[in-house]
């Protein structure tokens, strides 16, 4: 029965009643992250009328517990304030269900939970299963969920999602033999890889601002376009991360997957049509054109770091090898800077500078297009300080918005030139607040939209271009570690980086 | 995303002659640049009309525009009719900055007012400044505040203008007549001029809620045996009756379960309404009352109860007694609870009214077919004596 108080064009966005089955409900994202995001969407009318969250962990906890240890998480975390009722509408729809990962006879007894809960909400066996839990334990939790039988529908009308956190592997190998695994449970079309940088309005927003305008897609391209830098960088170090990161370093944890999301969004070709595996294919071809990289070619396009004392903020913080959790001979990197290539006609020889790292002055996360000089500078006996190319850049954090800079004649008699900027701002134009990324990941897995979410073959793609540089790497142990100070911009390498090619990194 | 920024420096508007606004907000940008030392961005996202017949809620309209140029820059234009003669014509010009949400180190956002106060001899005149001070290639809005006058000016000229076109039914003198003349203008502004009205979006959370509780389809299947249906209104005690935000739920049901309208007449009294209609299978009626609720404001709905025709009806009640930020979602039959759901409600300004308003410009069907199958029975109750005019 079609709803008649929804149009047309509102009934593909009503998520069908299902069951969300969180494994590692008592971990820091499902706290931090999954649950306040679960909440907001409730508390906007998001969620269907008919759903349950099973919360899977290891913990000796109860319904009870549960409930009341993610009331205290939403309190904290959630974007909008706890309230009392609505929580307590909300929360009557959690359980939980305490099993080992690795305990066949567990999952076997959640499928029977899970059925029981389908008939006391009238859900037809639909399953968003979302593994939130440490890495070393997706691959245990994959397979007895297939061998549980979970991995297909409970009616022939239902469906089964799996969302798997990143790192997706730790190298090649690695990916696809956790895809491999994946694939031997779940068909492709039921796996929600997430990056939950693709969950950011302004990530969103390069979709629409690359292919709802047409003023800037003829001048994507080698023929006007220099250079790109794609810059995420971050003031904090490592937190209470210190185990995991140091297993990870910043290659991992942010080229592998946020980075390469990014650049391969600001790369590709137009997609045929808005859908997930259209996206997705044109993300791909970009990761496969990228020019490899040879061992030979590390050293000289990729620049690692780590982080000495320093200060941020004008506090002193101490350097990486001093953080708590930390090895004090510690070769993991906290800072990646590299140039890559891309050979096809549209970026031919238009070098794509990327570089990420811990403990920099500011947080910002940013595309910058420089786009080429003019052919004949008639004006460069009047150049003031600061004359640059145009230079667009689209910011995604903070202060998400673009801004396009470009050469203006100084008033007054004399034709002094200098670079002025003309700025979008979201938040000078759209005032209102937007959803967190895991609000909009989260409804868009249990609606089955797959769009934001990546696919193997990019995965292992984002992989084949950087396991290279990890084996070089490991070849070759940093001998200069710690690299540069807390609170600046990275090794000089990085600069050198550039300055070889002429050009510098934008300053933020 | 963002913070609410919040203004800082809202300059006092400044007279001006009529000719030279243009150039004085040349001159008030190059002051405020120079008091902020640059560290501002002009900020144009529409241009923002708003038109008043009510001198005295000048004050009140000048507040509200720079609230919601906090969401939506603009150059706002505050269009007040007053009685009187010289001058005929006055403008005042005036920025407002906002503090940036990101701290110090941004820019503040600046915005422009207008305000332009003219007599009933020259409000034929007044559309030509607003076509002047109108910022090309972007979006215009146009805010009438109170009953729509077709036959005077400038309405006709800013509807013209206009690519959304706000009414307000709460301020309707005349609600009936004026929702009659809003159909008819929302089905000539097409695509073209998009019609809508704040009380319109008053109830949009309202129905959110009834269209969620029958995504449900076991509740869904129900929804043709439906044949009554029942809508209360908040009328706290020495305020003015405010029928519209029920009228429109009444009309926006109908016209969703694709009911026809038959007639409509009061019930004991002006403020108590029954439509009726006929359904697929019979007849339909709607039950319109006012009810006293302290923790409401004036026309707020309080609750909206469909109801089957079944030998033990089955009934869908959505319900705010006695809940200020949540709603009540159930249904019963027999006295006995089937589901019962608290759902969260977000109270909304009226400044924030306007502002989700003003982000959705698409033509919206769903407000069309309503006012279509609202506008024979507000003929029907329109009294001889309502004038709109």
């Amino acid at each position: 029965m079609i709803n008649p108080f929804r149009l047309p064009e509102e009934q593909e966005r009503i998520p069908d009643p299902a069951i969300l089955v969180i494994f590692g409900v008592t971990g820091d994202l499902a706290r931090r992250k999954l649950m306040p995001a679960l909440y907001n969407l409730a508390r906007e009318n998001l969620l269907p009328a008919r759903f349950a969250v099973v919360g899977f962990a290891r913990s000796d906890w109860d319904d009870q517990k549960l409930r009341s240890e993610m009331r205290k998480a939403v309190e904290v975390f959630s974007r909008t304030p706890l309230i009392g009722p609505v929580w307590e509408d909300f929360a009557q729809h959690l359980y939980y269900f305490k099993s080992h990962y690795d305990d066949v006879e567990g999952f076997r007894r959640l499928a029977t939970c899970l059925q029981e809960l389908d008939a006391q909400y009238n859900i037809p066996g639909n399953r968003l299963h979302y593994v939130a839990t440490p890495p070393v334990v997706f691959e245990s939790i994959i397979r007895n969920l297939g061998i549980a039988g979970l991995n297909q529908p409970a009616s022939p009308e239902g469906w089964v999602r799996i969302v798997i956190e990143k790192p997706f592997g730790t190298d090649l190998e690695s990916a696809k033999r956790l895809n491999a695994r994946v694939n031997e449970v779940f068909h492709e079309e039921q796996v929600f890889r997430i990056d939950h940088y693709l969950g950011k309005e302004t990530v969103q927003n390069l979709l629409a601002f690359r292919f709802a305008n047409s003023i800037y897609e003829p001048l994507w391209n080698q023929k006007y376009i220099d250079h790109v830098q794609i810059t995420v960088a971050e003031s904090v170090g490592v937190e209470a991360r210190a185990g995991f990161y140091d297993q990870t370093g910043a290659l991992r944890d942010m080229v592998q997957n946020h980075m390469m999301q990014l650049l391969s969004l600001m790369a590709m070709e137009p997609p045929v049509a808005l859908e997930a595996d259209a996206v997705r294919d044109e993300k791909v071809k970009v990761l496969r054109a990228i020019k490899r990289l040879t061992p030979p070619d590390v050293p000289k396009v990729v620049v690692r770091g780590q982080y000495g004392p320093g200060a941020i903020n004008g506090q002193p913080v101490p350097g990486y090898r001093q953080e708590p959790g930390v090895a004090p001979n510690s070769t993991t990197e906290t800072y990646v800077a590299m140039k890559l290539e891309i050979d096809n006609w549209r970026w031919a020889g238009v070098p794509f500078y990327l570089r990420t790292g811990k403990r920099l002055p500011k947080k910002i996360s940013e595309i910058a297009v420089y786009f080429r000089s003019p052919p004949q500078l008639l004006f460069e006996g009047q150049l003031e300080h600061g004359f640059t190319t145009n230079v667009l850049a689209i910011q995604i954090q903070p202060n998400e918005g673009i801004s396009l800079t470009f050469n203006a004649k100084i008033p007054g008699s004399e034709m002094r030139i200098r670079p002025v900027v003309m700025d979008f701002r979201y938040g000078s134009s759209f005032g209102m607040s937007t959803p967190e990324a895991y609000e909009r990941l989260l409804l868009d897995a249990w609606q089955g939209d797959a769009t934001l979410f990546i696919r193997a073959d990019e995965v292992e793609e984002s992989w084949r271009l950087l396991t290279p540089v990890l084996e070089t790497w490991a070849q070759m142990p940093p001998p200069d570690f710690p690299n540069y100070p807390a609170g600046t911009w990275g090794p000089s390498e990085a600069d050198v980086l550039l300055a070889l090619d002429g050009r510098r990194w934008r300053r933020l | 995303m963002s913070q609410p920024s919040s203004p800082f420096l809202v300059q006092e508007p400044r007279p001006i002659p009529p000719d030279e606004v243009a150039t004085e907000l040349a001159h008030l940008w190059q002051e405020m640049t120079a008091s902020l030392g640059g560290l501002m961005l002009r900020a144009r996202a529409l241009t923002f009309v708003a038109f008043t017949a009510d001198p005295d809620r000048r004050g009140e309209l000048q507040e509200m525009l720079v609230a919601v140029s906090q969401d939506h820059p603009s150059r706002a234009i505050l269009l007040v009719a007053r009685e009187g003669e010289e001058p005929e014509l006055e403008t005042w010009a005036s920025i407002q900055c906002l503090r940036p949400p990101d701290g110090e180190e941004n820019p503040a956002i600046c915005t422009e007012q207008v305000i332009i106060e003219a007599t009933p001899s020259a409000l034929d005149r007044v559309t030509s400044l607003v076509l002047a001070l109108t910022v090309p290639d972007i979006p215009v809005v146009v805010w009438w505040v109170g009953d729509p006058t077709p036959r005077q000016s400038p309405f006709e000229a800013l509807f013209q203008l206009a690519d959304l076109f706000i009414l307000d039914a709460t301020s309707f003198r005349a609600p009936f007549r004026s929702i009659r003349h809003e159909a008819r203008l929302k089905a000539r502004g097409g695509r073209r001029t998009v019609v809508t009205d704040l009380a319109w979006h008053f109830l949009a959370e309202w129905r959110e809620h009834v269209a969620q509780l029958f995504d449900a389809p076991e509740w869904a299947a129900h929804l043709p045996d439906v044949r009554r249906v029942r809508v209360e209104f908040s009328s706290p005690p020495n305020t003015n009756l405010i029928v519209a935000p029920a009228f429109f739920m009444a009309g926006w049901i109908a016209s969703r379960l694709k009911w026809q309208p038959v007639s409509a007449h009061p019930l004991r009294g002006q403020a108590t309404y029954e439509l009726s209609f006929e359904a697929m299978s019979g007849p339909a009626t709607v039950n319109i009352r006012p009810v006293k609720a302290a923790t409401h404001g004036p026309g707020e709905l309080i609750t909206v109860e469909l109801e089957t025709r079944d030998p033990v009806p089955l009934h869908f009640r959505l319900s705010r007694v006695d809940r200020t930020q949540c709603i009540d979602v159930i249904v019963e039959q027999d006295m006995t609870t089937l589901f019962h759901h608290v759902a969260a409600w977000q109270s909304l300004t009226l400044p924030e009214h306007l502002t989700r308003v003003i982000l959705y410009t698409r033509r919206d069907r769903a407000f069309a077919e309503t006012l279509r199958t609202l506008a024979p029975l507000a003929e029907e109750l329109a009294e001889p004596g309502e004038s709109s005019s």
